[in-house]
């Protein structure tokens, strides 16, 4: 892959990025929809982190669950009606068994604004990441709000050329 | 009286029912995932309307024929079969007491409420319980094939009373899509 691009951050980009890093522990809830040349899913999404690991769970409009992935370490889990199937990694998983193609192994940082380094990162004049170019990904983030004293998005857009993946979130929970 | 007469005697003396409600998410291993609160109707016979306001706005309406499912956030409008809709929305036969598809499912009493279990273990709403203060429905709790469970709580309930029945009619909201899996409709 590509070296990483020398991005010039601002004090104020930099403090938030690195404030972003630490936070290793939190939980979201709230809407996504998935739009593909054929498909249209709109959903509640939580997402739990915890360090590495996560759990994100996509439910119907009345609370019951469509499917459940998680990763641990390196072994990545989805739950189905019809059964549990395990990979290494949650992206390949999820793609081949319900056709969705989320990039779940990026969007512990991205959910956050976070970005690493083989990204091309635009700012907001107040410092946090305002749009994001990384792996063929377009990524808008808007909404900004304080949550214990960090600054973190409720409104994201993700698009890249097949697909594009708006979530929308209601509640941001940090331990 | 056995327990699936003693749930339908109780639902059918609720001829209509407006309560405001929270309702509570719990994965497997009981982590609260999500909650969402709004208003519930009921009109007997088969009418329901599922109005969540927050955090997001969402309407579940039955008009007694389709499930008509209008969601702002996708600008979408799904719309289904009442009747083939039991599988997976077993809530909508609460307003139909004496619909035969009630034999699909086993009925106890259990933990103050009644249990409805899905016979069938392929369908998608494994068990609902329905807590009853008095005449009233207080409570519902839904658990799903992959062990999620949500709960139901109702407040501010009104029963028997007359309720506008503009509620049960559903109307496209205009720039909304719709997605119709109702089988007459793509005739299959």
């Amino acid at each position: 892959c590509q070296a990483p691009r020398a991005v010039r951050l601002n004090a104020d980009s930099e403090a938030h990025q690195t404030q972003l890093t630490t936070l290793q522990i939190w939980q979201i809830s709230g809407r996504i929809l998935y739009k593909d040349a054929n498909e249209k899913h709109s959903a509640y999404i939580s997402w739990q982190q915890n360090q590495d690991d996560f759990d994100m769970a996509i439910t119907t409009l009345i609370g019951t669950r469509v499917m459940g992935l998680s990763q641990r370490q390196n072994l990545a889990t989805l739950t189905l009606d019809d059964g549990e199937y395990q990979d290494t990694q949650t992206e390949n998983l999820l793609w081949r068994l319900t056709g969705w193609h989320l990039p779940t192994s990026q969007l512990p940082q991205w959910l956050k604004g976070q970005f690493n380094g083989y990204a091309a990162p635009s700012f907001a004049p107040e410092g946090w990441l305002q749009s994001l170019t990384a792996d063929n990904w377009q990524i808008q983030y808007s909404d900004y709000r304080i949550v214990d004293g960090v600054v973190l998005p409720h409104h994201i857009t993700l698009i890249d050329n097949q697909r594009s993946i708006k979530i929308k979130i209601s509640q941001w929970t940090l331990n | 009286a056995t327990p699936k007469e003693e749930l339908k005697a109780k639902l059918q003396a609720i001829h209509s029912m407006q309560a405001e409600f929270s309702q509570q998410v719990f994965d497997a291993q009981q982590h609260l995932l999500q909650t969402t609160s709004g208003h519930f109707y009921v009109s007997q016979p088969n009418k329901l309307r599922w109005e969540v306001t927050l955090p997001d706005e969402s309407t579940l309406i039955a008009d007694g024929d389709s499930l008509w499912l209008v969601d702002p956030f996708a600008e979408q409008v799904t719309a289904m079969e009442q009747a083939g809709a039991v599988d997976n929305n077993p809530i909508v036969l609460m307003t139909d007491p004496n619909n035969p598809a009630w034999e699909q499912f086993t009925i106890t009493l259990a933990d103050g409420g009644f249990q409805v279990d899905a016979s069938d273990e392929q369908s998608h709403v494994q068990r609902l319980v329905f807590y009853f203060d008095g005449a009233l429905l207080s409570k519902m709790r839904i658990l799903d094939r992959q062990q999620q469970q949500s709960e139901l709580s109702f407040s501010n309930i009104k029963v028997n009373q007359p309720l506008n029945q503009q509620l049960f009619i559903f109307s496209m909201p205009d720039g909304f899509e719709l997605d119709d899996q109702r089988h007459a409709a793509t005739g299959l």
